[in-house]
């Protein structure tokens, strides 16, 4: 099934989140939303709110798990980790992506050649 | 695969745990937006700027605990127990209406079944004989609806010699009046049949035999067969 705009967009913030989580350990929700702001050097401004619902997402397809702690500053907060399935599913997206940079970038190869 | 399954699953518990993660979630909300306005404070913006400033950055909190609840649970199933949620407690309310409304079902639904078990007992399931739909009554009929026509014995005596495809037997309703030692006489009401008559309705006896041929023949002993009823 073709994917439709928003699931692209779902996807890509899927492979960010799992990414970060990969990378970084285990993180609270606003620590990943500041993360990729921070990585994608304040070009993606996402809505922080919409974090929530990908890890919604996540956590039940059991790629994420969570369990509740307390921050530096001692509040308390759930944080997230990736799980085995999720490092599977990152290697396969990670996969993905570059399949298709690979194929975007010969194409706009080809145009500059003439 | 198996991921969707996992997450069907997680939906479903969803549902029975809702305001347990609704809790869970303004909490995790809560600790975000002060997260976020710690940030605000360090960067030189005061304490309630940053505090409101957070919130925005963070979107609505209720359309977000929305999204969260649909995004997790079966949002389908959930629209529609909040509809039953809601007639009940419009038929609490209404109490006399509903208390009217709820005899005319009842007394239509009674009605309905009650009608049903007839027809069904006197149409569909037909007469507890076997193969019962090929049972018929066979008779003169008259050209005035009020008056019925009797065979007599001889008409059926040539009927039976004559039919090739069909068994036939005769019955004639009557009452009759059983006596015993001593006890007073009881009228019951019978019918006078041809030996064939169990046959004709494949009626196989319990024990013994019920009449054959030999028993209509003229100076036959009497015979008798005995019923639950009897």
């Amino acid at each position: 099934m073709p994917p439709g705009k928003s699931d692209i967009l779902q996807g890509t913030l899927d492979l960010m989140v799992l990414k970060t989580l990969d990378a970084m350990g285990s993180m609270h929700g606003y620590g990943i939303a500041r993360r990729i702001e921070q990585l994608s050097a304040e070009a993606l401004q996402i809505n922080q709110g919409t974090i929530y619902l990908c890890l919604v997402r996540l956590l039940q397809k059991g790629w994420i798990r969570a369990d509740w702690g307390s921050s530096d500053n001692n509040r308390r907060a759930k944080f997230y980790a990736i799980t085995r399935s999720g490092k599977k599913q990152l290697v396969v997206e990670a996969e993905k992506w570059e399949r298709v940079a690979g194929v975007i970038g010969r194409l706009l190869l080809l145009g500059s050649e003439r | 695969m198996f991921t969707s399954l996992r997450q069907r699953v997680a939906r479903i518990s969803a549902c029975f745990k809702a305001r347990e993660l609704d809790r869970d979630f303004e909490q995790e909300l809560d600790s975000h937006v002060s997260m976020l306005a710690e940030d605000y404070v360090r960067s030189g913006m005061a304490p309630a700027q940053a505090r409101r400033a957070a919130l925005i950055r963070l979107g609505g909190t209720r359309s977000l605990a929305d999204q969260h609840r649909d995004a997790r649970g079966l949002p389908a199933v959930e629209a529609v127990l909040q509809d039953v949620r809601f007639a009940v407690r419009l038929i609490a309310k209404e109490r006399w209406l509903s208390a009217a409304a709820i005899v005319a079902l009842a007394l239509g639904i009674g009605a309905n079944a009650t009608g049903f078990m007839i027809v069904n007992a006197a149409f569909f399931r037909g007469l507890p004989f076997e193969e019962s739909e090929q049972l018929y009554v066979v008779s003169w009929q008259t050209r005035r609806a009020d008056r019925t026509a009797r065979l007599s014995h001889a008409e059926f005596q040539e009927w039976r010699a004559s039919a090739r495809s069909l068994d036939l037997a005769a019955f004639s309703d009557t009452t009759l009046n059983i006596s015993g030692d001593g006890a007073w006489p009881e009228e019951a009401p019978g019918a006078w049949v041809t030996a064939n008559a169990f046959a004709v309705l494949r009626q196989p006896p319990l024990i013994g035999r019920t009449f054959d041929a030999r028993d209509e023949r003229h100076g036959a002993e009497p015979v008798v067969m005995i019923g639950h009823a009897v």
